[in-house]
C-alpha cells in the first residue's frame, strides 16, 4: 500500500470516529434530563447576547428556581442573569463568574450563600463543567478540581463519555433533538417549579439586628473560593450581596453565623427568611414553596418583588427598557409571561400533564447518573 | 497501569509514535523506558522486586553461560589429551557447578515469590496446627510476580540445561522480562522466541499495526463489556451465596465461566494486539477452551503458556527424576498393573497441586488444580474403555451431536470446579456445592430470587446476553478461519462499519468510569 494511501485512510477514519464521538459526546451530556437542568442553564448562557448582563446570580438550585431575572426586568429594567445550578458550590461559583467576565461586565453579583455549609459531589461538577466550551477558565477549574479531589481524574472532564457512555440506557428522544432547538434561554438561568409544598410550620427567623454569634464553622474550602470571589469582584468593580431564599432547610445558626460573617467582611446580606421580610411579602410556605427547600413560581415572584425594592435601594443598577441594545428583553419578557401563566396554570397538579415548547424540558425524571 | 484505561490509551500512543519514529536500533531501549514506566506506575517501591528477580535471574545465567564457555574453551584446547572419562568427569563438575547456580537462583527467587505470596497462608496453617504465630500485614503482593517470576525461572532453567544461551547485556535482559504487554498476566514468554524479536528492528508495518490495533480492540470489548457487566451479577451472588437457590448459584457458576475467559482472554487480546502492533508476536494463550471435548484439551487450549512452562520446566524434569525412573522400572519388572501408573500419578498430583497453588493461598485453589489433574488421570486411564464404549454402542464420535455433547460435558466439568476458583473459602465453596445438589429449585426467598436486582436488571441481561452471543459467534468462526482476515477481504464500507461499531459498541456498553472500581483483571492478582 502506498504510504499516501495509507495515511488517508488512517487520517478518514480517524475523522469519522472523531465526528460520531463528539456528536456522541454532546448529546450523552445531560442537559434537561432532569428537572433542575443546570445544563440547560449553563448552555443558555453561551447563546446570550454578549454584554447584556448588568446582575449576575450565582447559587444552588434554591436561587436556580427562586430567582427570576425576567421579573426583575420586568418590575425593574434590569439586565439580570442567573447561573445558578444545582448543588453548586463557591468553587464552581468561582469559576462561572470568571466564564462571565469573558463576555460581560456585571456590576452586581447577588450570591447564595447555602453552600458555605456544605460541599457537593463530582456529578454536580459535571453538569457546568461538561457544558462550558473549553477555555483557559475551564482548563483552570478542572484541573484546579482535580488538586482537590485527588480522588477524581482530569479525563472524566477531558472525556466526558468516560463519565457519562452508561446514559445510554436513559437517552431520551429531547437528547438526540436537543441541538435542533434553539438553545437561547429567554428565561435567563430561570427553572419554573410548580408544586405546593403544603408544609405549615415555616415560621421564619429572627430579624438580622437580633443576631447571636453562630458557633457553625464554614466548610474550609468554601470559604476559600468565597474568599477568591470577593477578590475578583473587588478587582472587578462589582458589588456583591449575599442572599438566602426562604427555605426551611435554614435555621437561626446558619443565618447567624452568615450575618456575623458578611459583616466582617463588610457585605451586604440580605436573608428573605426573616420574619419580617416574609410578612411583608405575605410568604406562605405551604403555598409558595415547590418543596421544604425550593420556590415555586408564586413564591419566586414574591422574593423577587422585595428584591427588586431591595436592588434599588441598594445598588446603582440601570433600568434597561426602551435601550435598543437590550430590545431582545422585550422579547423574553412575551415568552416569560406566556411561559409563567402556563405554569400557574400547573399548580397543584401532577407532574405527569403534557406541556408544550420549551416548559416541557422542566419535569424530566432524575437522570440515573445523578441518583 | 489498567490496560482498559485512557491512561494506558495515551501511554501506548505516546510508545506507537516515539517507537516507529526512533531510530530503529533505539526501538528496544524506548520499550525498556515504558515497560518500566509502565510497571511504576501503580507503585513505585514494587520495581524493588521486578529488578531483584531481572539480576538474580540475569546474573545465574551469566555465571552458568561462562562455565559452559569454560568448559568448552578447555575442552577445545584439550580434546587430544582428555580421556573419555576425563571429559565426563568434567562435565558432570560443570553440571554440578551450574546445578547449584540454579539452585540459589531458583531458592531466591521462588523464594520471592513464596514469601511475598504464601507467607500468611502458612502462617494460618500454622496456626491450625495449635501454634501462635501472627500475620505480616506489611507484604505488597507486586502486581504481575507471578508471571514475570516464572518468565526469568524458565530463561535460567533453559541456560542450565543448555537449550539457550546467556544473554550478555542487562539491559535487554531486563527488556525481556519486563516487557510490558506481558508482565502483569501473561503471556509467559520464553528467551527463545521472544528476546530476539524484541530487540530486533521492527519497520513500521501497517497491516500487522492495524491488525494488532483490532485485536486490542476486540479484547477491550470483551474486558469492559463482557467481563465487567456480568461481573455484577457474579459478586452479587457468590457474596451472598446462602441467600440464593441452587439455580441462580448454578447459573451464576456459569456466567463467572464466561466472566473469566473473557476477562482473562480479554487481557491477551490487548496484550497480544499491542505487541503485534509493535510488531512483536507473543505466544497464543487460549484457544477457545470452552470448545474442548476434554479436560486434557481444555488445558491445552486455556492459558497455555502455563501448561507449557509447568510441562517443560516440572512435568518432564519430574518424570525423569531418579524416584519416578525407579518406580517405572520396578513397574516394568514386576508387570505391576497398579505401579505402572503411579509415576504419572505421583507426577500429576505434585504437577496439579502446584499449579492450584499458582493460583494463589489458599485450599481452594489447591483442590482445583487438584480436580483437574485428577479428572485429568481418570480421562487417561479410562481412554481405552471410552473407545471400546463408543465402538460397542456404535458411537461415531465425529458427529457434531457427540462432540456437542462432549464440549457440554467438558464445560460442566470445568464449571464444577469454578464453584472452588470464586468462593473466599471452602466453607463457601461446600455450601455452594451442597445447595446446587440438594437446594437446585428452593432459596430462601425463591428459586428465581436473584435474577433481577437493582443492580442487575433487565437491560444487564440484555446487554450481556448480546455481547456474549457475539463472543460466541466470533469464537465458533474463530475455530475455521481467522476473523480479521475475514474482516479484512471486505468492502471498506463494511470494514469501518464493523471496526466503527465495535468501537462505540464497547464505549456505550462497556463498565468503565468513576463509580465504577471492579475493573480490575482477575488474573493480575495471581
Amino acid at each position: 500500500m502506498k504510504r499516501s494511501t495509507m495515511w488517508m485512510r488512517s487520517i478518514l477514519f480517524v475523522l469519522i470516529f472523531s465526528l460520531f464521538y463528539l456528536a456522541t459526546t454532546a448529546v450523552m451530556i445531560p442537559k434537561t434530563g432532569d428537572m433542575w437542568q443546570s445544563g440547560r442553564v449553563i448552555d443558555g448562557f453561551y447563546h446570550a447576547p454578549k454584554q447584556s448582563i448588568d446582575l449576575l446570580t450565582l447559587g444552588s438550585s434554591q436561587v436556580l428556581v427562586g430567582f427570576s431575572a425576567m421579573d426583575l426586568y420586568k418590575r425593574n429594567g434590569y439586565a439580570a442573569y442567573s447561573l445558578a445550578t444545582e448543588n453548586q458550590t463557591m468553587f464552581a461559583s468561582y469559576y462561572l463568574l470568571m466564564e462571565c467576565l469573558r463576555y460581560n461586565q456585571p456590576q452586581v453579583l447577588i450570591l447564595e450563600v447555602q453552600q458555605l455549609f456544605g460541599d457537593t459531589t463530582e456529578p454536580f461538577y459535571h453538569k457546568i463543567f461538561d457544558n462550558m466550551p473549553w477555555s483557559s477558565v475551564k482548563w483552570e477549574a478542572v484541573t484546579d478540581y482535580i488538586q482537590h479531589n485527588p480522588d477524581s481524574s482530569l479525563m472524566n472532564f477531558l472525556v466526558p463519555l468516560v463519565v457519562f457512555h452508561d446514559r445510554w440506557k436513559d437517552i431520551r428522544l429531547d437528547d438526540l433533538t436537543y441541538f435542533f432547538h434553539d438553545r437561547y434561554d429567554p428565561l435567563r438561568g430561570f427553572v419554573m417549579l410548580h408544586d405546593r409544598s403544603q408544609i405549615t410550620d415555616f415560621s421564619g427567623i429572627a430579624d438580622s439586628s437580633e443576631s447571636q454569634k453562630s458557633s457553625i464553622n464554614f466548610v474550609k474550602d468554601e470559604i476559600e473560593y468565597f474568599d477568591k470571589i470577593k477578590a475578583l469582584c473587588g478587582e472587578e468593580g462589582i458589588q456583591i450581596i449575599l442572599l438566602k431564599n426562604p427555605t426551611t432547610l435554614w435555621t437561626q445558626e446558619d443565618h447567624d453565623a452568615v450575618a456575623q460573617y458578611a459583616a466582617d467582611k463588610q457585605l451586604i446580606f440580605l436573608d428573605m427568611n426573616e420574619t419580617a421580610i416574609i410578612q411583608q411579602i405575605d410568604f406562605h410556605f405551604a403555598d409558595d414553596a415547590h418543596d421544604k427547600g425550593h420556590l415555586n413560581v408564586i413564591g419566586t415572584e414574591k422574593v423577587c418583588a422585595y428584591l427588586s425594592v431591595y436592588l434599588k435601594e441598594h445598588t446603582m443598577l440601570q433600568d434597561r427598557r426602551g435601550n435598543p441594545a437590550y430590545a431582545f428583553l422585550e422579547k423574553d419578557l412575551v415568552t416569560y409571561e406566556k411561559m409563567m401563566a402556563e405554569t400557574k396554570a400547573l399548580m397543584g397538579k401532577t407532574l405527569d400533564i403534557p406541556i408544550k415548547d420549551m416548559n416541557k424540558r422542566l419535569i424530566y425524571k432524575t437522570c440515573s447518573i445523578f441518583r | 497501569m489498567n490496560l482498559v484505561s485512557v491512561a494506558f490509551l495515551v501511554f501506548a500512543s505516546l510508545l506507537f509514535i516515539l517507537y516507529f519514529i526512533a531510530p530503529k536500533k533505539m526501538q528496544w531501549w524506548i520499550l525498556l523506558v515504558f515497560s518500566y514506566f509502565f510497571y511504576m506506575f501503580a507503585n513505585p517501591l514494587l520495581v524493588v522486586v521486578l529488578i531483584s528477580v531481572t539480576m538474580s535471574t540475569y546474573i545465574a545465567g551469566r555465571w552458568m553461560g561462562k562455565h559452559y564457555k569454560a568448559y568448552e574453551i578447555f575442552l577445545e584446547a584439550n580434546r587430544e589429551k582428555l580421556t573419555k572419562y576425563a571429559k565426563k568427569q568434567l562435565k558432570n563438575q560443570l553440571k554440578s557447578k551450574n546445578l547449584r547456580l540454579l539452585m540459589t537462583c531458583l531458592v531466591f527467587n521462588l523464594g520471592i515469590l513464596g514469601f511475598l505470596k504464601y507467607s500468611n497462608f502458612f502462617i494460618d496453617l500454622m496456626n491450625g496446627l495449635g501454634l501462635s504465630v501472627s500475620h505480616i500485614g506489611w507484604i505488597l503482593l507486586p502486581i504481575g510476580l507471578s508471571f514475570y517470576t516464572f518468565q526469568s525461572v524458565g530463561y535460567a532453567i533453559d541456560v542450565y540445561q543448555g537449550n539457550i544461551e546467556a544473554e550478555k547485556n542487562i539491559a535487554r535482559y531486563a527488556l525481556f522480562v519486563s516487557f510490558f504487554p506481558q508482565i502483569l498476566e501473561g503471556p509467559i514468554g520464553r528467551y527463545k522466541e521472544l528476546a530476539p524479536q524484541l530487540v530486533a528492528k521492527h519497520p513500521f508495518d501497517y497491516v500487522q499495526f492495524t491488525y494488532g490495533l483490532q485485536r486490542a480492540l476486540w479484547g477491550v470489548f470483551k474486558k469492559i463489556v463482557i467481563a465487567n457487566r456480568i461481573a455484577l451479577f457474579v459478586q452479587l451472588i457468590y457474596s451472598n451465596s446462602s441467600d440464593y437457590s441452587g439455580f441462580i448459584l448454578t447459573l451464576a457458576t456459569f456466567m463467572y465461566a464466561i466472566q473469566l475467559y473473557a476477562d482473562f482472554s480479554g487481557y491477551m487480546d490487548i496484550a497480544l494486539g499491542i505487541s503485534q502492533a509493535l510488531g512483536i508476536r507473543l505466544t497464543e494463550n487460549f484457544q477457545r477452551p470452552y470448545f474442548s471435548r476434554s479436560i486434557t484439551e481444555f488445558w491445552r487450549r486455556w492459558h497455555i503458556t502455563l501448561g507449557a512452562w509447568f510441562r517443560d520446566f516440572l512435568f518432564y524434569p519430574l518424570m525423569r527424576s531418579r524416584l519416578i525412573t525407579s518406580v517405572s522400572k520396578s513397574a516394568l519388572v514386576k508387570k505391576n498393573k497398579f505401579l505402572k501408573d503411579l509415576p504419572i500419578v505421583i507426577t500429576f498430583v505434585v504437577l496439579w497441586t502446584l499449579i492450584g497453588f499458582w493460583h494463589g493461598a489458599a485450599w481452594t485453589f489447591i483442590l482445583y488444580g487438584l480436580y483437574h489433574g485428577t479428572l485429568i488421570i481418570l480421562e487417561m486411564m479410562t481412554e481405552s474403555l471410552g473407545i471400546r464404549m463408543r465402538t460397542f454402542f456404535h458411537i461415531n464420535d465425529q458427529k457434531v451431536i457427540y462432540k456437542g455433547f462432549q464440549m457440554a460435558r467438558t464445560f460442566l466439568l470445568v464449571c464444577l470446579a469454578y464453584v472452588l476458583f470464586r468462593s473466599g473459602t471452602l466453607e463457601q465453596a461446600v455450601s455452594i456445592y451442597h445447595q446446587i445438589f440438594f437446594s437446585f429449585f428452593h432459596g430462601p426467598n425463591g428459586m428465581l430470587d436473584g435474577l433481577f436486582t437493582e443492580t442487575f436488571r433487565k437491560r444487564e441481561w440484555f446487554v450481556s446476553f448480546v455481547s456474549a452471543l457475539i463472543f460466541l459467534v466470533v469464537s465458533i468462526v474463530q475455530e475455521k478461519t481467522s476473523v480479521r482476515e475475514w474482516v479484512s477481504k471486505k468492502g471498506w464500507v463494511i470494514r469501518w462499519a464493523i471496526y466503527q461499531g465495535l468501537i462505540f459498541l464497547t464505549i456505550f456498553w462497556g463498565m468503565y468510569g468513576p463509580g465504577y472500581n471492579a475493573s480490575d483483571f482477575i488474573y493480575m492478582q495471581f
